[in-house]
């Protein structure tokens, strides 16, 4: 729901003058979206500071004489917030009588500056704007598109699917990703500050001693004619140098480190050493790399194969040398979801439409379909493959009989999207996790939700409210990792529900978590176009894998632990060697 | 017996937040006020243990939210009660919004600065909206306008009202609202 149509609701709401239709909308909305609640507590907290404001202050006149007046159209309505200066000016022109006109005029413009507003200076222009695109000034947002101005006093933001790229007189020019803010831009467009999200930029070479300066909420960045990313988070700013020198400046303690070409840094809220790393150590570079539009990966639990999907087909890889093995057709249908029986002898896909789940004998023709409804998010085998839980982020999820390929159960109960699925080490304990925090125990055999653990909540508030993306269990149960939209992971003892640590070195939503077979590793991928190893015994982070142009889509590791396989938005999946990630 | 003190103490920290809360549950300011006083008399004068701090604004919500309950029951015309969705999603949004380190900063005397400026029809309709209870229809009614009009005025003077807020406290050095 756009920002326009929730305000109109939030106010009809407060005046009492919503249908059941549009309360049941509005309940949606807000059930669905944070921001519309933050937008919501904004609107009404707004309202009340009005109203105490109004109270507080003596009337100037009966508001029965008002309303006389204001019905009588005397004056225009809410667009004068200046004193008001007709008398006074009348007063100067009668003074004035035989002065010269350039009096006139400085009087004029002295004591009417709102009659001749002058335009704030232009900044930039928008190029290459892909989906929706906002201008902010003030409150007001207005959708903009290429060829735009960009004036002081305004500023950008980009929707979850939305690019733009901003270019300055000078030529320097900066590429915003997905979900991007930037405040308002000063006059002279030397100071850009990225509020959150991720930018990328080649300055040209700045006038001596009058470097560009972007600042993010930890770190401020000063260039003089460079090419580098920069990812910003409400826990970290991530900064990658493709050309030139780049100082990198944490705010809190102005501890400053210059960045060269080929190297990264990250300024965190976690107190880590600021240091300059290469971005491609010996042996952090992806060994393969597979090119398509690939939306979704998996390994088959044999270890031989990785699969694929894309639009309306589903491709098997050797995985030692990215030698394609066969494909699979499923026209028209984008496959969001692929999941391997634990025999790797099927593979089960799911897509967008309302064509359901199709189970594919792997290298042959034979394929079954079952079940409909839309979106599939997530398929997970039960060990001895005779079971298949499905997410459609949705609140609830349905359990299908993977054998006579018939629904058994929908299983509801959590308030939010359900965003993780694991099957725990017998056939009939499930844990399902949600993006409101809580995690629920199933028994999946009778269909029965037998315990709660709401994490999240614990003894560690996050800083800032958030959503929960993205889980993963480890395989010994014990542990779940939980991974947020301001770019933290959490790792909770299921057993006590207690906090262990918290891991902060993203600068952008944690889209996708995984533990390695062994459960000594932890990858995750964030938005902020990296992927982290960390050692979750430790939490400590041990490799930084740089090598995506884009958000990470997915993560996952081989049955042998010994590869990691990236998906990402740029079109790659990239295979790492990680045997020797960890420093334990 | 609680700590009347300390309960105080909390009572103010979250007052903003949970007058917030009232009000957009009841969207009326009066009774807003009346039912936030109640929730600062049964809180502060409780007597009972202390709930842990994390959960002292949801006590008091929930507190709030059984008040404004009584008071829709009472009403003598045809009480409208809303769905309990759209209750829970604002309990959750204001949860959220308690958890936020950017805790909104009401800035009341630059917002009352800036209705000082407002013409005189403009600040009238805000009367008869937020001091009144008046809907859009009514205050049209009352000066001639159609109930859109009003509606459209509205969210351009609560446009034009923030920004001046915002510019406001830029000028004094705070941080915006």
């Amino acid at each position: 729901m756009n920002h326009d149509r929730l305000t109109e609701l939030l106010a009809g709401w407060e005046e009492d003058g919503l249908s059941p239709t549009e309360m049941d909308a509005l309940a949606d909305c807000l059930e669905r979206d944070p921001d519309a609640r933050a937008q919501a507590v904004q609107h009404f907290t707004f309202s009340g500071d009005i109203a105490r404001a109004l109270r507080s202050m003596p009337p100037e006149t009966e508001i029965e004489n008002r309303t006389e007046v204001a019905s009588r159209g005397e004056r225009p309505p809410g667009n004068r917030l200046l004193p008001r200066s007709g008398r006074l000016t009348r007063r100067v022109k009668g003074l004035i009588a035989g002065l010269t006109l350039a009096f006139v005029v400085l009087a004029v413009w002295t004591y009417w500056p709102a009659a001749t507003p002058v335009p704030a200076a232009v900044i930039a222009r928008l190029e290459a704007v892909q989906g929706d695109v906002y201008q902010v000034s003030g409150a007001t947002r207005t959708l903009v598109q290429s060829g735009e101005e960009i004036r002081a006093g305004q500023g950008l933001e980009t929707g979850d699917d939305s690019t733009a790229v901003l270019a300055f007189a000078d030529g320097t020019r900066l590429q915003l990703g997905a979900d991007t803010v930037l405040a308002e831009l000063s006059d002279g467009g030397k100071q850009v500050d990225l509020v959150e999200g991720s930018i990328l930029a080649e300055v040209t070479r700045q006038a001596s001693g009058r470097p560009m300066r972007m600042t993010t909420p930890r770190a401020e960045l000063r260039s003089q004619g460079t090419k580098f990313l920069v990812s910003s988070g409400p826990n970290a700013t991530h900064l990658e140098l493709e050309k030139g020198l780049v100082t990198l400046v944490r705010r809190d303690d102005q501890q400053a480190v210059d960045v060269e070409a080929g190297f990264y840094a990250v300024v965190a809220s976690d107190g880590v050493p600021l240091r300059s790393r290469p971005m491609s150590p010996k042996g952090r570079t992806p060994r393969l790399s597979l090119q398509g539009r690939f939306i979704s990966l998996a390994f088959s639990p044999d270890g031989q194969t990785l699969a694929t999907g894309t639009n309306g087909q589903v491709d098997l890889w050797d995985p030692k040398d990215g030698g394609q093995r066969a494909s699979h057709r499923w026209n028209a249908e984008w496959v969001h979801a692929l999941a391997f029986s634990p025999d790797s002898a099927t593979l089960a896909m799911g897509g967008k439409s309302s064509r359901g789940i199709r189970l594919w004998k792997v290298g042959t023709p034979q394929f079954t379909q079952m079940g409909g409804g839309g979106l599939i998010h997530r398929l997970v085998f039960s060990p001895d493959g005779q079971t298949l839980a499905v997410s459609r982020a949705q609140t609830s999820f349905q359990i299908w009989d993977a054998v006579k390929h018939q629904e058994r159960f929908t299983l509801s109960g959590h308030a939010g999207e359900v965003v993780g699925l694991a099957f725990g080490p017998t056939n009939k304990g499930l844990i399902s996790a949600s993006a409101d925090g809580a995690i629920k125990l199933w028994d999946v055999e009778r269909g029965l939700e037998l315990a709660t653990v709401a994490v999240g909540t614990g003894v560690e508030k996050p800083r800032k409210a958030v959503r929960l993306l993205t889980v993963a269990f480890s395989p010994d149960g014990s542990t779940v990792a939980a991974g947020y939209y301001n770019g933290t992971i959490q790792l909770w003892n299921l057993a006590d529900r207690s906090l262990r640590a918290s891991l902060r070195q993203h600068a952008g939503p944690i889209t996708s978590l995984a533990f390695a077979p062994d459960g000594k590793l932890l990858a995750s991928g964030s938005r902020d176009r990296s992927v982290k190893l960390w050692d979750p015994a430790t939490a400590a982070e041990e490799v930084s894998l740089l090598g995506h142009e884009d958000a990470i889509l997915d993560v996952a590791f081989s049955p042998d632990g010994k590869t990691l396989a990236s998906l990402g938005k740029d079109q790659k999946v990239n295979l790492w060697n990680v045997a020797d990630a960890t420093s334990r | 017996m609680a700590d009347n003190e300390k309960l105080q103490r909390l009572f103010l920290q979250h007052r903003d937040l949970l007058y917030s809360y009232i009000y957009a549950l009841v969207r009326e300011a009066n009774t807003a006020e009346d039912i936030f006083q109640e929730v600062g008399v049964r809180v502060v004068s409780k007597g009972e243990a202390l709930p842990a701090e994390c959960d002292f604004a949801a006590w008091c919500r929930g507190i709030a939210r059984n008040l404004v309950l009584h008071h829709w029951r009472s009403q003598r015309r045809n009480p409208v009660i809303p769905d309990s969705r759209l209750l829970d999603a604002l309990d959750l949004a204001y949860a959220e919004a308690e958890e936020s380190v950017e805790a909104p900063q009401p800035g009341l005397l630059a917002l009352m600065e800036c209705l000082r400026q407002l013409s005189e029809p403009a600040r009238t309709v805000l009367e008869l909206r937020y001091s009144k209870g008046q809907n859009a229809e009514a205050i049209g009614q009352r000066l001639k306008r159609s109930g859109e009009a009003i509606r459209q005025l509205l969210v351009r003077v609560r446009r034009q009202l923030a920004e001046c807020v915002r510019t406001r406290l830029a000028l004094d050095g705070n941080h915006e609202p």
